[in-house]
């Protein structure tokens, strides 16, 4: 432990050392390593923000939504500095509202909190010197509220689809024949439907859409009993590989042992002996004499060389 | 740069790498928010690739001139011996590493791609790769994020 770090308080899980820090009034950040590792940053207490791979940030969300669009991202960005953080920032320029802002970074971290409850953390670090969020909620979620929030999305997924690290893990594919005859899909499972594709997990989807993991897992376990979705998970459909072989494939198998590297040839001869049907014959012996004059050695064929 | 044409590239290889297809694929399980990857030689052909939505020949030949401008910026700046090339951009990441002078890995990613945990696996992912592809790997440590 570095001497940024304070006293861990003694807690059987990362709930209970939440709870132990909110009795603190902590500020600083809660580094969790593991599957799925992330940091939770507190203020007097309360949660602000939770990073984590498994889940889009609140920049994330708004950019992947198009929400707000690059450009005008950028100079967000580039308005915050110094004190004005990135918040304030976003607020100033008109782009989302205050309330909006409130209920996405409130949203996002009980989402992020979510996917870092699918798998048993392996350990955590406490830093009372991290820098605060450039974008997090004011004033905070209580962390009892929020475990409470994360323990009901969790039951609420595993009578719906089953157990929720899993259902994470599963690389979602479409029904070959989706929905009953005459069924009207909405707009958000279409959008889901146009993102499955055998190889991306709910937290992909998620990504991809600017939306919750927690949102997007609950709709795939809707649309699978409205038949939109398989319920196994098979291998993905056709090569997930393209490998690039530019000659002509033989019926032998493949050697075993190290892949050999591919490797540039010359090309067989640049000047063509015999001409093709309807070519300007005047041109072509008009450029071969051109070629035999150029290339040194008169008239042998390049070399291997790559330009 | 000569100035004899090379009209044509050929590869001589036909073989499916099915291991490095395996391992490209593993990759993709292990580290979240990795989405596709490939590996090509040095020069830009492509060897092997996991890829979806991306043109996979364009990516290798891409990367390749990546890789190659990263180390020749390297060498004039001074400042070492390359260990990646990372592309960040507002939707995600595109991760270049060598695989001792020969060959490369690619990886792209998502905005949420775990670096930490690409950190800890390309290591030994460039190590199998290298093993796969019968390329020497330097002494120095190799595949570092």
């Amino acid at each position: 432990m570095t001497d940024r770090q304070v006293a861990d308080p003694p807690a059987r899980n990362l709930p209970a050392l939440l709870q132990a820090l909110s009795a603190q009034g902590f500020t600083g950040s809660v580094r969790v390593h593991g599957p799925s590792a992330g940091s939770l940053h507190l203020r007097e207490g309360l949660v602000t923000e939770v990073r984590t791979p498994g889940a889009p940030s609140t920049e994330a969300r708004l950019l992947r939504s198009r929400r707000i669009s690059e450009e005008h991202w950028n100079r967000v960005c580039a308005a915050a500095h110094g004190e004005r953080s990135l918040s304030a920032a976003l607020l100033g320029a008109g782009q989302v509202s205050a309330a909006e802002l409130a209920v996405l970074c409130a949203d996002t971290i009980h989402d992020g909190a979510f996917a870092m409850a699918l798998t048993k953390p392996e350990g955590w670090e406490t830093d009372a010197t991290a820098p605060p969020p450039g974008i997090g909620a004011v004033p905070g979620i209580d962390p009892g509220s929020l475990t409470e929030v994360v323990t009901a999305r969790l039951a609420l997924l595993t009578r719906q689809w089953g157990p929720p690290a899993a259902f994470a893990r599963t690389r979602i594919v479409p029904a070959s024949r989706p929905g009953a005859p005459g069924s009207r899909v909405p707009p958000r499972y279409q959008d889901i439907l146009l993102s499955v594709d055998g190889r991306r997990t709910p937290r992909d989807i998620a990504f991809m859409l600017g939306r919750g993991v927690y949102a997007v897992m609950l709709d795939l376990a809707r649309m699978k009993a409205l038949q939109l979705l398989q319920s196994e998970t098979p291998e993905p459909v056709g090569p997930a590989v393209s490998v690039a072989p530019r000659s002509a494939p033989t019926a032998t198998a493949p050697p075993a042992g190290p892949v050999p590297l591919p490797r540039r040839t010359p090309a067989v001869a640049a000047a063509p002996t015999g001409t093709p049907p309807g070519a300007n014959t005047s041109l072509l012996r008009e450029l071969r004499g051109l070629w035999s004059t150029a290339a040194p050695g008169g008239d042998q064929e390049p070399g291997p060389t790559r330009t | 740069m000569n100035d004899n044409p090379v009209t044509e590239t050929t590869m001589t290889t036909a073989t499916a790498p099915h291991a490095l297809i395996e391992e490209l694929r593993s990759l993709r399980e292990r580290v979240m928010g990795v989405s596709e990857s490939a590996v090509s030689t040095a020069d830009g052909l492509l060897v092997a690739a996991d890829t979806a939505t991306t043109q996979p020949e364009s990516l290798a030949a891409l990367s390749a001139a990546a890789l190659g401008l990263g180390k020749r910026t390297a060498q004039e700046v001074g400042i070492g011996g390359i260990r990646d090339v990372t592309t960040h951009c507002n939707a995600g990441y595109a991760v270049v590493l060598a695989i001792g002078e020969q060959a490369l890995l690619v990886v792209l990613g998502d905005e949420g791609m775990d670096l930490a945990a690409l950190r800890r696996e390309t290591p030994a992912v460039i190590q199998r790769l290298a093993a796969l592809l019968d390329v020497r790997l330097p002494a120095a440590e190799p595949g570092r994020v």
